[in-house]
């Protein structure tokens, strides 16, 4: 109350917060058009010719263009402190051209393991059993045009690739050093899968309907 | 809403013999959400009756229902029927045919006896998750129903077709399956299974008793139910494998016989008692391959009361190529956690693995924990390198792991694991594993290397001599599939050794390959007088990372180019200085591995 009483709590509020944030990785942003660009790549090399070649030059608008911070600090104070930390730091902000690291020997591995499986699923995908789902992974679309006997082994390549993805998605999170930043990539990839998908195959829109593209 | 459209009506008068006939002709008919089209009823008060219906629409199927009720002889007032036929066949489904004895003294008292069943079904929902194909069902069965008391037998078998139930496909013509069923309620809400066995004698037969709700039978229940597995090898396939899919324990392999005994009470597992001898089980996913293994584990979800104890023991193991004798576990469950009751010795070749102590708590859930303490009885390398395929070198493992934790889908090791091996000391500190059970598991250690006799290493790993003293240092090191994928690593001649510093031409020819560059450089000339020479120091250092290793030497090569790798003393004096900075690590290790390449290297 006193501190109030005599103005001295702006400036040690200021100076705490400063003190504070400043131990807090601050201003990461999501990288979200380098982050399509190396689910472009991996996607590439996983699906090899078999995905759409470039058709659509322009890449969709980048999903989180201009940057959206993963986390913000709305209290005013703060603001005014990050300010002058930016201010003080300004190399506290992530790279003007942010990337993204795909070269880990986990990434590398997993991508291929799924570059292996592909020849198994392709025909899968081309003839419509399996589908691409809206949330970054495989479904099984129609599992009646596949034999009674046959069901399993297509449930297994879509569980494994499964599998597969979302160790890909941690593991490029991880090696950005940013592990939460796992949800987004899996949302950037379930995009990009669909976008390069080769005609014919089936992708789910957002509200879960099959669609053949 | 009904609406009945009249089509015909016939009514015959009394006939010859004083018998009435009607027939009824309806053009369509809708009850609630079932319509009908070509309905037709014929009834003789003395003769057969008959119902048919021709387009009969269930919800549910895409496809109508082709429905015929036959009747031969009714007695009333007594409303019974023998051996009357009801057919039903569909696209949706195929068909079924029953041949039924109804005898229905009121809507309350009523006997219905299946005489026989025929059904060959040809069945696929829409999700795909329930199919089957050709599906033949033959039994009988006998309802009988006093008020609200009813008790139920029924026999079905199974001799041929397909069904698929996901995750499980089953071919009855190659297992057969009979059910039978006997089940009575006293007032219609609870049902009495007084025995449900579904038995496929070349697979597994299962016994079921307990009381249901007849309300909610999948969420209020209390069930016993006894598993005697008979052929654990296609129930592993068919059963097994399946339930398992997407992880790494999806290619599980066993053979033999096993038995679970259960109790089930409202969608929870409350006890669980199973026994099982398997001549042989293997889990690729994990390297393990066992002969003989025989269990008994017991489980209940009470844990205020300890389970009896558990066992699990077996003949020979194999993990990975490393044979592992006969262990035998004395365990107990209690709730969600899992303790060694003794000390358990695990002999691995000539040494073993003594675990003293080992308690799991929280099994399944992200807070899982372990209390583990085990100590190594000296291995002997030579033979473990045998078994591993590696050069023939002798020496010996040794050491203990004092205790592991698990978090963040890693296996932490305290402790330090040490082998005497070449004369010196191997240690392996900060051992993990991670994501042990995901897609990829990574090894992660730290391994310091002391006073190794670089001539023992060097005629193990058939690399040129070299004679004199070698420490090592690798932090940081991560292997995929035994692969190195990152590591800092420096090796280097033992800073305070006053031994013998002496390196063949083989070996500088070697080294120099390590550095990009050539060989058989020596072996020309005036230096092929010289079968070896003296050297003052080595060191080699690598910093892998994303498949490439930086590499550097003992100190800057002549004129701040390269990196010196050996260091030469004396005359003549040999220095071997490396350029390639940058270099593939695949290729390195390929390169090691068949010795003899070219590039530009630098011999003074």
């Amino acid at each position: 109350m006193d501190l109030f009483r005599h103005g001295m709590f702006g400036p040690l509020l200021t100076g705490a917060a400063i003190a504070t944030t400043a131990c807090v990785t601050i201003n990461v942003y999501f990288p979200a058009a380098a982050a399509e660009k190396a689910a472009d790549r991996i996607i590439e090399d996983v699906w090899g010719a078999a995905g759409e070649a470039p058709a659509q030059p322009a890449p969709t608008p980048p999903v989180g263009t201009p940057p959206t911070p993963t986390s913000s600090l709305d209290d005013a104070a703060l603001r005014a402190a990050m300010a002058l930390l930016d201010a003080l730091v300004p190399a506290a902000h992530a790279a003007d051209a942010p990337n993204i690291d795909i070269s880990s020997p986990e990434i590398t591995r997993i991508k291929t393991q799924m570059e292996r499986r592909f020849a198994e699923l392709r025909p899968q995908l081309d003839a419509g059993v399996i589908g691409l789902s809206a949330d970054g992974f495989i479904a099984v679309r129609d599992p009646a045009a596949v034999p009674l006997a046959q069901r399993n082994t297509v449930r297994t390549l879509v569980a494994n690739e499964n599998a597969d993805r979302a160790a890909l998605y941690r593991e490029i999170a991880t090696a950005n050093g940013q592990p939460q930043w796992e949800a987004q990539i899996r949302e950037v990839f379930a995009g990009r899968w669909i976008a390069k998908a080769a005609s014919g195959w089936w992708y789910q829109d957002a509200a879960g309907g099959w669609k053949r593209k | 809403m009904r609406t009945l459209l009249l089509i015909g009506l016939w009514l015959l008068g009394p006939t010859a013999y004083g018998a009435t006939s009607v027939t009824l002709a309806i053009g369509h008919v809708e009850a609630g959400p079932v319509d009908a089209d070509h309905v037709e009823l014929q009834w003789r008060s003395d003769g057969p009756q008959q119902l048919r219906a021709a387009r009969l629409r269930v919800p549910g199927l895409d496809q109508p229902v082709r429905l015929t009720a036959r009747c031969p002889q009714a007695a009333t007032p007594r409303l019974s029927c023998r051996d009357a036929s009801l057919a039903l066949s569909s696209e949706a489904f195929g068909s079924i045919d029953t041949r039924v004895d109804v005898d229905l003294a009121t809507a309350q008292q009523l006997t219905l006896r299946l005489r026989a069943l025929d059904a060959r079904l040809s069945y696929n929902r829409a999700d795909g998750r329930l199919a089957t194909d050709a599906l033949r069902i033959t039994g009988t069965a006998t309802l009988r129903r006093n008020g609200n008391a009813w008790a139920l037998d029924a026999e079905l078998r199974s001799p041929s077709g397909q069904a698929y139930a996901e995750p499980i496909f089953m071919d009855f013509g190659e297992h057969p399956a009979t059910l039978s069923l006997r089940a009575t309620s006293r007032d219609s809400r609870r049902i009495a299974i007084g025995a449900l066995d579904w038995s496929q004698p070349t697979l597994a037969d299962v016994h079921v008793s307990g009381d249901i709700d007849a309300a909610a039978p999948l969420q209020r229940h209390a069930l016993d139910l006894h598993i005697v597995g008979h052929a654990l090898e296609p129930l592993a396939r068919l059963a097994v494998q399946p339930l398992l899919a997407g992880t790494r324990l999806q290619q599980f392999e066993a053979t033999g016989t096993a038995r679970i005994d259960a109790a089930l009470a409202d969608r929870r597992l409350r006890r669980v008692a199973t026994r099982f001898d398997l001549s042989s089980a293997r889990l690729p996913g994990f390297g393990l391959a066992a002969d003989g293994l025989h269990g008994a584990l017991t489980w209940q979800e009470d844990a205020d009361a300890p389970a009896p104890d558990s066992e699990l023991r077996w003949d020979a193991l194999r993990v990975g190529r490393i044979p592992v004798g006969t262990t035998r576990m004395r365990l107990r469950t209690q709730g969600r956690s899992l303790s060694l009751l003794e000390p358990a010795r695990i002999p691995v070749l000539d040494g073993a693995i003594d675990i003293d102590t080992l308690r799991l708590a929280d099994i399944g859930d992200d807070a899982m924990s372990a209390d583990f303490a085990a100590r190594i009885e000296p291995i002997d390398l030579g033979q473990l390198a045998q078994a591993l395929d590696w050069p023939a070198f002798g020496g010996s493992v040794s050491g203990a792991v004092p205790g592991l934790t698990l978090r963040d889908r890693r296996i932490e090791l305290d402790g330090v694991l040490r082998a005497d091996a070449f004369d010196g000391r191997i240690e392996l500190s900060r051992l993990s594993i991670i994501d042990p059970f995901g897609v990829l598991p990574r090894v992660r250690t730290d391994i310091t290397l002391r006073r190794l006799d670089l001539a023992r290493l060097t005629g193990a790993f058939d690399f040129g001599r070299i004679e004199g003293r070698l420490d090592g240092d690798v932090t940081g090191l991560r292997m995929i599939g035994w692969e190195p994928v990152a590591m800092h690593a420096r090796l280097y001649s033992t800073p305070d050794d006053r031994s013998r510093h002496r390196i063949s031409q083989r070996a500088i020819d070697n080294i120099s390959s390590i550095g990009g560059g050539p060989t058989g450089l020596l072996s020309k000339g005036f230096m092929s007088l010289f079968e070896d020479f003296a050297y003052d120091r080595i060191g080699w250092s690598c910093v892998l990372e994303n498949g490439v290793c930086r590499m550097n030497g003992v100190k800057p090569g002549p004129g701040g180019r390269g990196y010196v790798l050996v260091k030469g003393k004396g005359l003549p004096r040999i220095d071997v200085v490396g350029y390639s900075t940058e270099v593939n690590w695949r290729t390195f290790m390929a390169q090691l591995r068949s010795v003899g390449n070219s590039g530009p290297a630098q011999v003074r």
